[in-house]
Order: structure tokens, then C-alpha cells, then sequence
């Protein structure tokens, strides 16, 4: 090709939109004689409501419609993973299983009289025992959960519990000349993303449209058809310019009661959920876990044996969590060539919000105990802990069992772990620097360290499809279909840089429409799990080339050659070893009846494993601890991560870079509290919520390292979640590095630091 | 009454501490600054709808709003500018950042009664999508956002910032830019955007 696309950096395609303010995001939508809805919630963790009271409510001027349990369908919720909750508590199941969970809805004229009628709905509750903690809600005596909804002992099905083992573990700890054992645990981790959670709910006739930030539209669609009991060609979901996501909106209930509301009055309603909801109700936290992890180790590193115990805090009910504790495991299992493994996994219930998906999905809880163990049998073992990694760690051409089958990863793109380690000591100059009493640096108080940790992930996963049209215009646009929704990762330029490269059109005369139930369904399973890329990428290149293939056979009559002799570049048609040449424009043109050229192209996802492919890659971490401050400065983070083939570098790099920064937060920020006596969160803005600023991050540099997976479109790979996935884990062994304490838990505080210190902790 | 540039000026030389503490002071919301803007602000009416006549984008608007109702209400719901973006609605994260009299202020912590008389500069009044500010290009060229919802905020920072300071060092670009929360992480390129239009503006 003699203009390559793929591979260069490219501008996002709906820039302009984004910085001029003119991008709409549902927030800012509105219609005539909309009306505003606004949701009662639960304020007690576990309570059996024994009335609701709405006529003060109703007697309110202004409001137009007050909906509970009694006015929506009582079907399963939602119909997508988990089906275990009810899209407003109070009918037949009277009980309120978490603070924030949905009991009534209102739609009124305006805000003001929306929320004043909140107030006025009166709920009897009879408030009931809780528990907030996942290591006794199994115990006899504990409150229980979920008896209502068929999950005995307050566990997840198939989760008491999820074994996977490889080899024998006991003979391999016999093997060992060093065994470590260590304790981990990780908080919550809420998604807060800036804009508020709102919908657009209106009905045409029989016809309901629903506007929302959603990166899964299409299971949205079928799930509003199921719950309103219409079919599914009666529901339009629309999700233009999403603000956020990160799997936050995997799940909610705002928007089917929006639909009822609207359906109810006759008019349009506009949901607009208050800002705490990103911090309390929202059922989408990153899920709070422990663990304990057991190596043996041979003295030269070679780790004989591991045995972990996971325990998953699922929260009040599965919501769209339910696999997380599994691609957890698996997350694990993937990344070592250890031959003897076990993996025990709990996922329990508590009067916890529940906890759902949130980027690097089940991975990023396990990789802090595992990378954080290895760590620490390096210390033990007196070894850097690179050559503990390099050693056990999955190599490019290695076989692997996953889910019952070999996997030879030489077909998958390889394992680019040792390259990813290379890489990462090289930018840190970890071999000069790395010490086991810190890193080279700042003197006295202020102690350096390095430290890192690996990553390995699956992207994507079966069974999923993803349809791609497009029409190449008399004009010579080409116009790209496809429902993905625009998640701020890239994924339209991205798509539109695969159809410009396989078609050998300019990018500039490549339109995409997308973020539509009624466009092609891509992935249809929705915009998560790091898929679009690989899935929707591939469905693009399928289209590109049948559009192709239509156009140089139009273009053979017009140039008076036949197919073989043509090729595309630039919007144009062009003859083999002449300078003849035709535009798309006028190929196209030569149809008859200003016919458009079409081409489809659908992707089915056959991958042998659940995972449509893996991910490897690592961070590394370089931090300065004041030890009379307790302050963790972050000063340098360095993250590769094998992409496969990168398709446009600078979205890459700010997915690594975005994905890191969060990681950052989780690791050293982000402390979500919650008050055990009341189980209310006292964490519910950004002011005590701290997020990472522009003034917490360090130098960074990303490296994006190339290993083709075959059965990506030009070799790509999924990857926007990856760096989140061990970030963290990196900035606690950078930290162990520096002072010599090994923290278990997170987010490492200076108040923590000063305690581990006083409590002479430290070297 | 009718504002002009050279009006709005006027007013505010004469109603401010011209020291770049007493501006300093405006900006963070300290009790001395908010004394000195009070000060400009024509005694409010609550409970009835005050008139109120800005400069909004260079052009004079006159509404009337209730004395609780914000400036970011007014922009958005009453205006329909609905370039300036709601976010915690709590002064934490700077979504909803608009320019007063030039210099960066979070709306959603802004009566409408406040501006009344003063200079108002929301994302719809930097440039548009034919027109786009060199900042705005530099943001799109460095891929300097990602779902883009603080992106409006953060270019009206910016825009403040390089009036005030046409060639800021890294850091000092993170400084000003220190009151806007990017929850995606486009921090590296965002400062890399305001560099690069730093200094494309510069060498022109």
C-alpha cells in the first residue's frame, strides 16, 4: 500500500465534535415537554420495606407520574449476566438489599419539584442485621443476603468453591527449597466518572427510544424489550458520546424505570441520577477482594509450586459482575509456566453496593496478590525480582492449557512477557540503578525505589459477532456503519482506519455512523473487555474487502482492464504498471441508477478459548517515600504492552498512559470508606474521593511492543484495559523497594506509611 | 445597560485588587476575594427573578433568574450552551469551567446574579467546529482526550492559562491546569497540547 494508514497516528475522527462542546452527550439532550425523572433509594443496607406511601408525593403539583414495585414488570434483572434483581424492589420481593437499591420513581416538570417529591415518598422499612464484611458473611449466624433469590450460605453459584488446578501442588512445595506464604486484600474501587448517569426515555406509538452513555446497546435493547414485554424491533438505544465508562455501564436501572415513566405519562422523561451515585448505588465497583497466596520456590527462582484462595465481595447481588472472580483466576493461571497450580475461589454476598465491571475486569484484584507475592519470595529468596519473573513467566512459544485445551501461544501472537521485562529495565536502567535496598536517587529522607510488576489479560470473549456495512458513495465518501459505541477509546478512528487501509481509500472521505441499535450490531455483545479492535476490527476489514472487490470489478469496465490489473490507493482505482487510473467517485459513478457500491462483512468469533486472545505486558514503577511525610511521588512509570500490531500509535499510547493513571489512583489515591455502622459511603464526591489530577502523574513512557496476532485485522490485538491491571502492583513493589515495607493492602496512604515506619517496619 | 470590553474593564480595575494575589485570591474562592467580588455584584433579589445583562461570547444577553439559580444552569438549561459540561456540580472537578472577565471559574459555583455586568466566555465563544482555536487544533492534533467529557473545561483553563502566561514551562502548564479532573488520564497529552499551541502561537 503505497499510503499506509494503519499504523500512523491519527487524529480521532469526531475531534472537532469533542472540543468545540458541540459533541452531545445524553446529559445534553433535551426535548419539548420533557419531563424529569429522579429515583428513590435505599437508605438502609438490608430492610424489609413493610410500606411505601407515594399520594404526598402525587399530590405534589407538577408531579406527573410515582412508580414502585407494583407498576413494573416483576421479571428478572438483568436479563443479560446475572438476572438476580428486580428493577425496583417492593412488589412480592420486599426487601432493599443494599444502600442506594431502587425502591420508587418519579417523573415531574421540573428538577426542583422532582426532588422535593422524592422526599415526600414515605418508606416504611424494617431494618435487618447486615453485614459489610465478605470473611464472615459465610459463617453461621450471618445475615443472609440473598434468601430470596436462591443463593444459600450467601454464595455465588459454582463459586464454593471454583477449583482450578494444574499438576500436583503438594509435590511441588515438596520440590521447593523456599516457601513463601503472604496475605492480600484490595478495596472497591467506584468508576467515578465525571458526568452524572442519565437517559432519555421516549415513546413513538409502540415505539420506545432510549438515549444513554452504554457501551452494550444492543443487549440493552433486548433487555428493555424483555422487561416491557414488546418486541424487540419496537426498541431503539442510542448511545452517541459517552462520557466515561470504563464498565460502569454494564448495568442499570434508571433506564428501564425511565421507559416505564415516559410510558406512563405520554411523555418524554429525562433521568438524571445525582452525583453520588458514581459513588454509592452505582452497581458497577470494582469488586473488593482478599487473598492468600503460598510459593515454593527452588533456590535459583524456578517456582515449583503455587496455591492461591481468592475470596471476591460480589456485594447485594451478582449484577454485571458475575465472571469477574473467574477472569481473575484465569488472569493468574495464563501468566506462569508453574507447573504445579491450584487456585481456590470464593465469590460471596454481602449488604455491600453491588460490585460489577470496571476496566481490567477480575485481573487487576488478582494480579496485586500474585505480583505482590512474587515480589516478596524474591526478597526471600534474595534474587531481583525481574530474574524471579523472567524465569517463571509464559514464554512466546509455550503450550498452555486453558479451559481443557492447548493453547500454543505462536498462534495467538505469542507471550511477549520477556520482551515487555527487557524493555521495561532498559527505560528504568534497572540494571545499573535496582538494588535490594532501593534504587540509586534521592538520599536521606527521601528514599527511591523501583519496582514492577507483569500483566496478562484476555480480550474480548465468545460468543460474539460483529457486523460491519459500507457504502461507497457516487460521491466517493465512504460511508462505515457499524453500532459500536464511541467509549473515548478510539474505536471510530480506529474502525475507520482499517476501512481505509483494506479499501485504499483516503481517510478523510471515510464516514462513520455508530453508537445505533438500528446500524449493524458490532460486537453485539457491546463495547467492552478491550474487544472492539479485534472484533469489530475484523468485521471493518471483512466489509473493506468485499467493498473492494465490488468496486475494482465496476472499475475493470471503466478502465477497460480486467480486475487483476488493478489496485487501490488513495480513493482511487489505479492500472498495474500504467498511469491510468480511475477515482472512486467516478467508478461508482459508472453504476447505473446512482447506485452505491456496498460491501458487508461479519465477524463470527470462534476462538478455541472463551478469551478471543491474550494480552501480555508489564509496568514498571520508579517512586521517591518522604519518610518524614509519608508521601509515595510517583515519579516514573514505563509500561509495554504487546498490542499485536498498533493501529493508531497516539490512541494506543493514551489508552496506556489513561489506563495507568487510574492504576496509579487505585495504588496510591483512591480510598473508598464506608461507614460500618451505618453502611453508608462517607466517600461520595471528588473532593474526599481522590482521583488522580494532572499534578499526580509522572514522566511516563509507553511501549508498544509488535508481535502480530494472526487473527487480528493487520495482526491487532485487544488492549485498552491492560495498564490498569498491574499498575498498581508495580508502585507497591516500588515502594517495598524504597523503605523496605511490604504493604498488603490498598491504596497505600502516608498515613500508612508513617505507621509501618513507627512500627519500625521499615530497613 | 450596556457592557463593553472597555466597561467590563473599568469595573473590574476598579472593583478588584489589580495584584495578581488580590486575582489569585478571586479565582480560589478565599474569603478576601469573595468580599471583593461581592462587592461588584448588585444587591439580589431571592426569592424574585433577577434581571441580569452579561457579555456572553461577545454578545450582550440579558436574562432573569432566580437568585439561586447557577450560572451553570442558566448556560446550559436556559441558554442551551450545552458545551459547558456538568460533573460533580460540587466545585471538585472543573467540567463546568467558563472564563469570567478572563479568568477560569467553575459555573456550577456561580450564582447567574454574580455575573451580572461582567464578561462571560463559555466553549461555544472559543471556536467551532469550521473555526477551531490553535489550542482547540493542538487538542485534537496531540489526542489530548478521550471520551472528551472534561474536555471544554480543560481547554478554557488552558485558554486562561496562555493568556496569562503565552509560554508556560510542563510544569507550569500542570499548575493551571491543576482544578480540572480528566478521569480518562489524558494528562500526558493534554500538557503536550498546551505546549504545542504555546508554541505554534509563538512562532507565528
Amino acid at each position: 500500500m503505497s499510503n499506509p494508514v494503519v499504523g500512523t497516528s491519527v487524529p480521532d475522527v469526531r475531534g472537532k465534535e469533542r472540543v468545540t462542546g458541540t459533541a452531545q452527550y445524553t446529559i445534553d439532550l433535551s426535548r419539548p415537554n420533557m419531563l424529569v425523572g429522579r429515583v428513590v433509594r435505599s437508605t438502609y443496607p438490608n430492610a424489609k420495606i413493610l410500606s411505601i406511601d407515594t399520594s404526598k408525593a402525587e399530590s405534589l403539583p407538577g408531579v406527573k407520574a410515582v412508580i414502585t414495585g407494583k407498576d413494573v414488570p416483576e421479571i428478572p434483572f438483568p436479563p443479560f449476566l446475572s438476572y438476580d434483581m428486580r428493577v425496583l424492589a417492593g412488589a412480592s420481593d420486599s426487601y432493599v438489599r443494599f444502600v442506594g437499591d431502587e425502591v420508587a420513581a418519579i417523573a415531574a416538570e421540573t428538577e426542583e419539584i422532582a426532588d422535593a417529591a422524592a422526599k415526600l415518598v414515605e418508606v416504611g422499612y424494617q431494618p435487618l442485621p447486615f453485614n459489610l464484611d465478605a470473611k464472615t458473611t459465610t459463617q453461621p449466624g450471618a445475615p443472609d443476603v440473598e434468601s430470596s433469590l436462591g443463593y444459600p450460605g450467601n454464595v455465588q453459584l459454582g463459586y464454593s468453591p471454583l477449583v482450578m488446578a494444574r499438576g500436583d501442588v503438594d509435590a511441588g512445595f515438596a520440590q521447593a527449597d523456599v516457601v513463601f506464604e503472604g496475605e492480600y486484600q484490595v478495596p472497591p474501587q467506584p468508576a467515578a466518572s465525571l458526568r452524572p448517569f442519565s437517559c432519555l426515555a421516549e415513546w413513538d406509538g409502540p415505539n420506545l427510544t432510549v438515549y444513554n452513555d452504554s457501551q452494550v446497546i444492543f443487549v440493552r435493547q433486548g433487555e428493555l424489550a424483555d422487561l416491557l414485554g414488546i418486541p424487540t424491533a419496537n426498541v431503539r438505544v442510542v448511545s452517541q458520546y459517552m462520557g466515561g465508562g470504563f464498565g460502569e455501564d454494564n448495568l442499570y436501572r434508571f433506564i428501564p424505570l425511565a421507559a416505564v415513566l415516559a410510558k406512563k405519562t405520554s411523555r418524554p422523561v429525562k433521568m438524571v441520577m445525582p452525583q453520588d451515585y458514581a459513588f454509592e448505588g452505582s452497581p458497577n465497583k470494582r469488586h473488593a477482594a482478599s487473598f492468600t497466596v503460598k510459593l515454593g520456590a527452588k533456590s535459583d527462582g524456578t517456582i515449583t509450586a503455587m496455591d492461591l484462595q481468592a475470596t471476591y465481595d460480589k456485594g447485594a447481588y451478582l449484577a454485571g459482575g458475575a465472571s469477574v472472580p473467574y477472569v481473575g483466576a484465569r488472569a493468574v493461571f495464563n501468566g506462569y509456566r508453574v507447573p504445579n497450580m491450584r487456585y481456590t475461589t470464593y465469590a460471596v454476598f454481602t449488604d455491600n453496593p453491588p460490585a460489577g465491571a470496571f476496566r481490567g475486569y477480575g485481573g487487576v484484584q488478582s494480579n496485586f496478590a500474585v505480583q505482590s507475592a512474587i515480589d516478596d519470595l524474591a526478597e526471600k529468596l534474595g534474587m531481583d525480582p525481574t530474574d524471579v519473573q523472567y524465569l517463571n513467566c509464559i514464554r512466546p512459544d509455550d503450550v498452555l492449557e486453558i479451559e481443557g485445551r492447548p493453547v500454543d501461544f505462536t498462534q495467538v501472537g505469542g507471550s511477549a512477557f520477556m520482551e515487555a521485562i527487557e524493555k521495561g529495565k532498559a527505560a528504568t536502567d534497572w540494571k545499573s540503578r535496582w538494588s535490594a535496598s532501593g534504587a540509586a536517587g534521592a538520599p536521606g529522607q527521601v528514599r527511591t525505589g523501583l519496582g514492577m510488576a507483569l500483566l496478562t489479560y484476555g480480550f474480548g470473549h465468545k460468543p460474539d459477532t460483529a457486523n460491519v456495512s459500507i457504502y461507497i458513495r457516487p460521491s466517493g465518501q465512504v460511508d462505515v456503519m457499524t453500532g459500536t459505541a464511541d467509549l473515548g477509546g478510539g474505536q471510530p478512528t480506529t474502525i475507520s482506519m482499517i476501512v481505509a487501509e483494506e479499501l485504499g481509500a483516503r481517510l478523510e472521505d471515510v464516514s462513520i455512523s455508530l453508537g445505533d441499535t438500528n446500524l449493524p450490531p458490532a460486537p453485539f455483545l457491546g463495547t467492552f473487555g478491550s474487544r472492539t479492535t479485534f472484533i469489530a476490527g475484523n468485521a471493518a476489514k471483512l466489509a473493506a474487502a468485499d467493498a473492494r472487490q465490488k468496486l475494482l470489478a465496476a472499475a475493470a469496465g471503466v478502465l477497460g482492464t480486467t480486475q487483476d490489473q488493478l489496485g487501490t490507493s488513495g480513493s482511487q482505482v489505479l492500472v498495474n504498471g500504467s498511469d491510468q487510473s480511475a477515482t472512486f467517485s467516478e467508478v461508482v459513478r459508472s453504476l447505473p441508477g446512482g447506485a452505491s457500491i456496498e460491501g458487508a462483512g461479519e465477524y463470527v468469533h470462534t476462538a478455541q478459548t472463551s478469551r478471543s486472545g491474550f494480552q501480555f505486558g508489564a509496568c514498571f514503577a520508579e517512586v521517591e517515600v518522604n519518610q518524614w511525610t509519608g508521601k509515595i511521588g510517583v515519579k516514573k512509570l514505563v509500561m509495554a504492552q504487546d498490542y499485536g500490531r498498533v493501529i493508531n500509535p497516539r490512541a494506543a499510547e493514551g489508552q496506556m498512559q489513561g489506563a495507568a493513571i487510574q492504576g496509579l489512583g487505585y495504588g496510591i489515591l483512591e480510598d473508598y470508606v464506608v461507614d460500618a455502622t451505618t453502611a453508608q459511603s462517607i466517600t461520595r464526591d471528588w473532593l474526599y474521593y481522590r482521583v488522580p489530577t494532572i499534578m499526580d502523574v509522572p514522566e511516563m513512557s509507553s511501549i508498544a511492543i509488535e508481535n502480530p496476532d494472526p487473527r487480528g485485522p493487520f495482526g491487532a490485538k485487544g488492549g485498552g484495559e491492560s495498564m490498569i491491571i498491574c499498575t498498581h502492583s508495580a508502585i507497591r513493589n516500588a515502594v517495598a523497594n524504597a523503605i523496605g515495607v511490604r504493604f498488603t493492602s490498598l491504596p497505600i496512604t502516608p498515613q500508612m506509611v508513617i505507621e509501618a515506619l513507627k512500627a519500625g517496619g521499615g530497613r | 445597560m450596556r457592557v463593553s470590553r472597555r466597561g467590563l474593564f473599568k469595573i473590574i480595575i476598579g472593583g478588584v485588587a489589580t495584584t495578581a494575589a488580590g486575582v489569585t485570591a478571586l479565582v480560589l474562592g478565599t474569603k478576601q476575594g469573595r468580599a471583593a467580588f461581592e462587592s461588584l455584584v448588585p444587591a439580589a433579589t431571592p426569592a424574585a427573578s433577577n434581571d441580569i445583562v452579561m457579555s456572553l461570547n461577545g454578545s450582550e444577553v440579558r436574562i432573569t433568574a432566580k437568585a439561586n439559580r447557577t450560572l451553570l444552569k442558566v448556560l446550559r438549561e436556559d441558554l442551551s450552551l450545552t458545551g459547558t459540561k456538568p460533573g460533580c456540580s460540587n466545585g471538585e472537578c472543573g467540567s463546568c469551567t467558563v472564563l469570567l472577565d478572563g479568568m477560569p471559574i467553575y459555573s456550577c459555583q456561580r450564582l447567574a446574579v454574580e455575573v451580572d455586568g461582567h464578561q462571560v466566555t463559555t466553549i461555544e465563544g472559543v471556536g467551532s467546529v469550521g473555526r477551531l482555536s490553535a489550542l482547540q487544533r493542538a487538542f485534537i492534533d496531540e489526542g489530548a482526550f478521550q471520551c472528551g467529557y472534561c474536555t471544554p473545561g480543560f481547554i478554557l483553563s488552558a485558554t486562561a492559562l496562555l493568556q496569562s502566561n503565552p509560554n508556560p514551562s510542563a510544569d507550569e502548564v500542570r499548575e493551571g491546569l491543576s482544578g480540572n479532573i480528566c478521569r480518562c488520564g489524558s494528562y500526558p497529552h493534554i500538557t503536550n497540547a498546551v505546549l504545542s499551541a504555546a508554541k505554534g502561537v509563538n512562532s507565528e
